[in-house]
C-alpha cells in the first residue's frame, strides 16, 4: 500500500453519507494536557479496579486446585 | 419421562436456537476483541490511521453485538433452568461458583468494552493508556470462556469418576476435576482461536461487501487493506484448527466414545436433513484453508501489504497436504479425497476470484466470511447434537422429569395434593433388577465394582441427590443387597 493510497479521504458529492475522517495521513496524536482530566482518571481508576478484579480471579482459581 | 412441552416446540430445539445464536454473537464477541486490539496497535506502532480507525468502528460493533450476545445467554438460562430444571439444578451443584465468577466477568468486560469505546477520542493524548485498556479485554475474554468450555467440556466428558470428588465432600458448588474434565483443554484451545479465526474472516466479510457497495477510491483503499489486516489475524488461527481439532477428537475417543462415534458416523442427530453437518463442516474447513492458500498465492509476487512469500504459502499448502493423508490414514481415504478435491477446488476459485476482480479480494472475503460462519455454525451443532441422549444422565438435558401421577395434570389448576397417587406396581422387582435397571442408566455396571462394601449407605444417598429416583424402601433393598456383595 503506497502512502498515496493512505491519504486525502475526501468525501465527494457522489457520496452523500461520509463515513470516513477527511484526513487519514496524520496519526492524530497529541500532548498530554489536552485530554480532559475527567476521562484519563475515570480510565486509570477502571484500569486499577479491573486489574484488581483480575489478580482476585486468577486466585480464586489457584486456590481452587489446592481446596477443592 | 415427558419432555415439557413450549408451545409445541421440542425443548431441545429451543436449546438449539438459543445456543446456535449464543454461539454466531459471543464467539465473534471474543474474536473481535482480539482482533481490535492487533489493529489499534499496529496502527500505533506503524503510524497509521486506517488501522485505528478500523479498530474504533470494528469496536463499535463489538459494543453492539456484545449487548445482543449478553441478553442471548441470559435466555439461554432461561430456557434450560424451566425446560430442563434437574439438569440446571445439577450443574449449579457442581458449577456455581464458576458462575459467580461467570457473572462478575461480565460486568468487568461490558464496562471496560464501554470505556474502550467510549474514551477513544478523549485519549488521544494518553494512547497507551488506551490501548492497554483494550488488551484488557483479552484476559477476561480468556477467563469468561475458560469457564463456559469447562461447563461445555463436562457436559460431553463428565470427567474423572464423575463427579468424584462430590462424593467425597458433598455438593460444594464447585468441584476441581467436574472443571478440569478430560475434553476441557482441547475444547478451550480449539475455541479460543476458532473464535479469532471466525472474528477475523467475518470482518473481512463484511469489507468485501463494503466493498461491492463503495464506488470512491479512498474507501476502496481503506476497506481492501483493513479487510487483507483482519484476513490475515484470522488466517494464522484458522491454521491451528485441524491440529488441536484432531488431538480433541482423540480425547473425545477415549472419554466419550459414544459421542465420538456419534460424530464419526454420522448418527442420530448428527445427520440433519439427510446431510451429515460433520463432514460438511470439515469439507467448508478445507475450502477455507484452499482458498486463502489461492488468495495469498495470487498475491505471494506483489508488494502489497498483508502479502505472504510464495515459499510459505508452498510450504504450508505442503503441510496441510501431508497432514490430511494423515488423517486419511487414521481415519477413511474418502475423508483424505474429499477434502483435497474441496481444498483444491476452493484454492482455483479463490485465485480465479482474485484475478476476476483486478487484485481486490472482495468476492474471497465474503466468500471465506460466509464459510467461517457456517463451519462455526456446523462445529456448535454436531458437538451438542453428538452427545449421547440418555434418558436420566445428569449431564445431558434431551428430556426433563416430570412424576408420571402427573403428567396429565400439567398445566391445569390442579395443585400437586389433589393429584391422585398411582396404584402400586403389582410384581416388586428384586434388588438385583433395581440395580440393573437405575445404576445403568448412568453408568456401566463395572463401575459398582470400584466403590467400597461398607460405603454403600452414602453413595446411594449421593446417587439418589444426583437425580437416581427411588423410593425409601428400594434404597434400602439396594444398599443392603450390595453391602452384602451379592451378585447383580
Amino acid at each position: 500500500m503506497d502512502k498515496k493510497n493512505r491519504s486525502g479521504l475526501n468525501e465527494t458529492a457522489s457520496d452523500p453519507n461520509p463515513s470516513l475522517p477527511e484526513n487519514q495521513e496524520v496519526y492524530p496524536l497529541r500532548s498530554p494536557e489536552e485530554d480532559p482530566r475527567w476521562a484519563v482518571r475515570t480510565v486509570k481508576i477502571w484500569f486499577g479496579v479491573a486489574l484488581a478484579f483480575l489478580a482476585f480471579i486468577l486466585t480464586l482459581m489457584l486456590l481452587g486446585v489446592f481446596y477443592d | 419421562m415427558t419432555p415439557m412441552p413450549f408451545m409445541g416446540i421440542p425443548p431441545k430445539w429451543i436449546i438449539a436456537f438459543f445456543g446456535l445464536f449464543h454461539t454466531s454473537v459471543g464467539s465473534l464477541a471474543i474474536g473481535i476483541g482480539f482482533i481490535v486490539v492487533v489493529a489499534q496497535i499496529i496502527g500505533y506502532r506503524k503510524r497509521v490511521f486506517r488501522y485505528d480507525l478500523f479498530a474504533k468502528r470494528t469496536q463499535l460493533f463489538h459494543v453492539c453485538i456484545y449487548n445482543i450476545g449478553t441478553i442471548n445467554a441470559i435466555g439461554l438460562v432461561f430456557a434450560l433452568s424451566g425446560l430442563f430444571p434437574q439438569f440446571w439444578v445439577h450443574i449449579m451443584n457442581q458449577f456455581f461458583w464458576p458462575f459467580v465468577i461467570e457473572e462478575v466477568l461480565f460486568f468487568l468486560l461490558a464496562t471496560t468494552l464501554t470505556f474502550h469505546y467510549f474514551f477513544w477520542d478523549k485519549l488521544w493524548g494518553h494512547k497507551r493508556l488506551h490501548i492497554a485498556l483494550g488488551i484488557l479485554l483479552i484476559p477476561f475474554f480468556f477467563l469468561q470462556i475458560y469457564i463456559i468450555n469447562a461447563i461445555g467440556g463436562f457436559m460431553l466428558t463428565p470427567g474423572y469418576q464423575e463427579a468424584e470428588a462430590t462424593l467425597r465432600s458433598g455438593i460444594i458448588g464447585y468441584d476441581f476435576r467436574a472443571l478440569y474434565n478430560p475434553s476441557f483443554l482441547m475444547l478451550h484451545l480449539h475455541r479460543s482461536f476458532a473464535n479469532v479465526s471466525y472474528a477475523g474472516f467475518f470482518m473481512a466479510g463484511w469489507c468485501g461487501i463494503r466493498l461491492y457497495l463503495t464506488k470512491i477510491k479512498e474507501k476502496k483503499d481503506y476497506y481492501e487493506d483493513c479487510g487483507r489486516l483482519s484476513f490475515n489475524i484470522a488466517f494464522a488461527a484458522l491454521l491451528s484448527l485441524p491440529i488441536i481439532g484432531y488431538f480433541y477428537s482423540h480425547v473425545l475417543k477415549i472419554d466419550a466414545p459414544d459421542a465420538f462415534w456419534n460424530i464419526m458416523l454420522g448418527r442420530g442427530d448428527v445427520h440433519l436433513g439427510g446431510i451429515d453437518t460433520w463432514w460438511l463442516k470439515h469439507l467448508m474447513v478445507a475450502a477455507m484453508l484452499g482458498a486463502a492458500l489461492g488468495f495469498y498465492s495470487r498475491l505471494s509476487r506483489s508488494k502489497e501489504s498483508f502479502s505472504l512469500p510464495g515459499f510459505l504459502v508452498y510450504g504450508i499448502a505442503a503441510f496441510y497436504f501431508i497432514f490430511y493423508v494423515a488423517m486419511g490414514m487414521v481415519m477413511t481415504w474418502a475423508f483424505f479425497f474429499w477434502t483435497v478435491v474441496f481444498a483444491a477446488g476452493s484454492l482455483l476459485l479463490g485465485r480465479h476470484l482474485v484475478s476476476f476482480h483486478q487484485g481486490s479480494a472482495r468476492a474471497l472475503f465474503l466468500y471465506i466470511g460466509i464459510l467461517s460462519f457456517c463451519t462455526v455454525m456446523l462445529g456448535g451443532y454436531v458437538r451438542e447434537a453428538g452427545r449421547p441422549r440418555f434418558v436420566d444422565r445428569i449431564a445431558h438435558y434431551d428430556d426433563v422429569y416430570v412424576p408420571e401421577e402427573r403428567q396429565q395434570y400439567l398445566y391445569l389448576p390442579v395443585k400437586p395434593q389433589d393429584i391422585p397417587r398411582l396404584p402400586a406396581e403389582e410384581k416388586e422387582e428384586d434388588a438385583a433388577q433395581l440395580i440393573q435397571r437405575h445404576c445403568s442408566r448412568c453408568h456401566g455396571l463395572d463401575r459398582l465394582r470400584t466403590y467400597a462394601r461398607d460405603d454403600w449407605d452414602r453413595i446411594v444417598r449421593v446417587m439418589r441427590i444426583y437425580g437416581t429416583r427411588l423410593s425409601d424402601r428400594e434404597a434400602e433393598r439396594i444398599t443392603a443387597h450390595l453391602t452384602a456383595g451379592l451378585e447383580y
